[in-house]
């Protein structure tokens, strides 16, 4: 599979509907480039996060062959961080698996 | 959802780090207790205080709404020292729960250490420890504790109140009837027969680091540093409030072994503990350990504590505890995370003959 966005947005929105399912249907996170997932707006609480994190890098893994760690420096240090919305997370994980091959 | 920002925390955040605390149940050290934990720390001042002493969250009106500590320890592996941080009295207001993130992501940014460690984990840290890639200490049965009751109908009065069940006076008779039973069954889990003479002390002298010099010699993993110094920071606080019981053995006047115990009592569940938060010992002979025990047993019984709980250990100790206490809990949670920094590091330690992990080792006896 070919690193470039669209294929880490599906990624994203893969995992994103894997943490759906253990939501209530109130809570269900929207799959769309603009939803924020962390910040001020942001939709997921520091569980679903941690969540995020793990089965992202799982999933980059299995479809990339790759592996990235989303955790490295400090990808919370400020809400513009790489893992602010949907969009900014696919650029990181493209950004990150280009950099591995 | 309100704007946070995240900064290094000051000493002058005290109050409002205490009380978000208190708000949320937690236990916290008086101001100048809490300052000792950095101020009086042998690797913090050897640092000239170059080192974060945390990070606190705030709000848009500054008001602070988070906090992580941040603890260096010295430890030793193959005669190199390391410097751990460990991660300690982690609160965050409930509306700001979400941004937990940018401590933690704080926390794992730190370069100028060589282990993250964290031995207190809540279900909800360990998530977050393994979203920042920390490992499990690789050792089995580390989420169970053994334990000795001491006064059952009391100790039975508490475990229902952890447990929130309702009746609890009526309902700690027979429970604690049963538990007496179950512990007679399976033998009271005091250590018989004759026992090597154990004595007590009242503070750590200079045998201390005679006792390190050759326990770290002969460490083959890796070891927190135990010298005088460092023990009379670790337990300061436990010294100057008699909640450390120090119990040691000499052979032709050298300190061959030494056991400490200390209060950690949960008054909101009116649970009265002591817990076995370090065993160390140069002699090979197990009846050591069982005097030390049968000796805290005894003072538990005089000093009205309703259980003696060990956490942690591993090899011959672990074995011969399991062996001699009669009741067992698991965990609410995991507790002991690390994640070492350089690649090295990380290889070396996924071996599990590497780690001795025991209450001693964090900030769950500080």
């Amino acid at each position: 599979m070919l690193p470039d966005y669209e294929n880490a947005i599906n990624v994203v929105y893969k995992v994103l509907a894997e943490l759906n399912l253990q939501r209530s249907r109130k809570a269900r996170i929207d799959l769309s480039p603009h939803t924020a997932l962390f910040g001020a707006d942001g939709a997921l609480d520091s569980l679903a996060l941690s969540n995020l994190i793990v089965l992202t890098e799982q999933q980059v893994q299995e479809a990339f062959g790759v592996e990235i760690d989303l955790t490295e420096g400090d990808p919370f240090g400020s809400e513009n961080g790489p893992l602010r919305t949907v969009d900014t997370l696919a650029s990181h994980v493209a950004d990150l698996v280009r950099q591995q091959l | 959802m309100p704007q946070v920002s995240v900064r290094e925390a000051a000493f002058s955040d005290y109050a409002a780090v205490a009380g978000l605390m208190q708000q949320y149940g937690m236990e916290i050290n008086a101001a100048d207790e809490w300052e000792h934990l950095w101020k009086g720390n042998p690797v913090y001042r050897q640092r000239g205080g170059n080192w974060p002493i945390g990070w606190v969250l705030e709000n848009g009106d500054k008001k602070v709404v988070g906090f992580s500590g941040n603890i260096p320890v010295a430890c030793e592996l193959g005669g190199i020292t390391l410097t751990a941080a460990v991660t300690t009295g982690w609160v965050v207001a409930s509306d700001y729960r979400s941004r937990s993130m940018l401590l933690a992501s704080k926390y794992f940014a730190q370069k100028d250490v060589d282990l993250l460690l964290n031995t207190t984990a809540s279900f909800e840290a360990g998530q977050i420890f393994r979203a920042f890639h920390a490992k499990p200490i690789p050792i089995e049965g580390l989420d169970w504790t053994l334990f000795w009751v001491i006064d059952h109908r009391k100790f039975a009065r508490s475990t229902l109140l952890r447990k929130r069940v309702p009746l609890v006076a009526i309902l700690s008779y027979p429970l604690g009837a049963a538990s007496a039973i179950i512990a007679g069954a399976k033998g009271s889990g005091r250590p018989k027969g004759p026992h090597p003479t154990v004595k007590t002390a009242e503070r750590f002298d200079e045998r201390f680091d005679v006792f390190w010099q050759q326990l770290r010699e002969g460490a083959s993993a890796i070891t927190s540093v135990r010298d005088r110094n460092t023990l009379e920071w670790h337990f300061s606080r436990s010294l100057k409030s008699n909640d450390l019981w120090i119990y040691t053995h000499e052979r032709d006047g050298k300190l061959t072994s030494y056991a400490l115990f200390q209060r950690q009592d949960k008054p909101e569940l009116g649970l009265t503990r002591v817990r076995l938060v370090d065993f160390q010992s140069l002699d090979p002979d197990p009846l050591i350990l069982d005097a030390m025990v049968a000796a805290a047993l005894n003072r538990c019984h005089a000093a009205g504590a309703q259980m003696l709980e060990v956490v942690g250990f591993t090899g011959e100790i672990r074995s011969r505890l399991e062996r001699l206490a009669p009741f067992r809990r698991k965990l609410p949670s995991w507790l002991f995370y690390y994640k070492a920094v350089s690649k090295e590091l990380k290889v070396r330690l996924q071996d599990s003959q590497l780690w001795q992990p025991c209450g001693y080792d964090g900030d769950s006896s500080l």
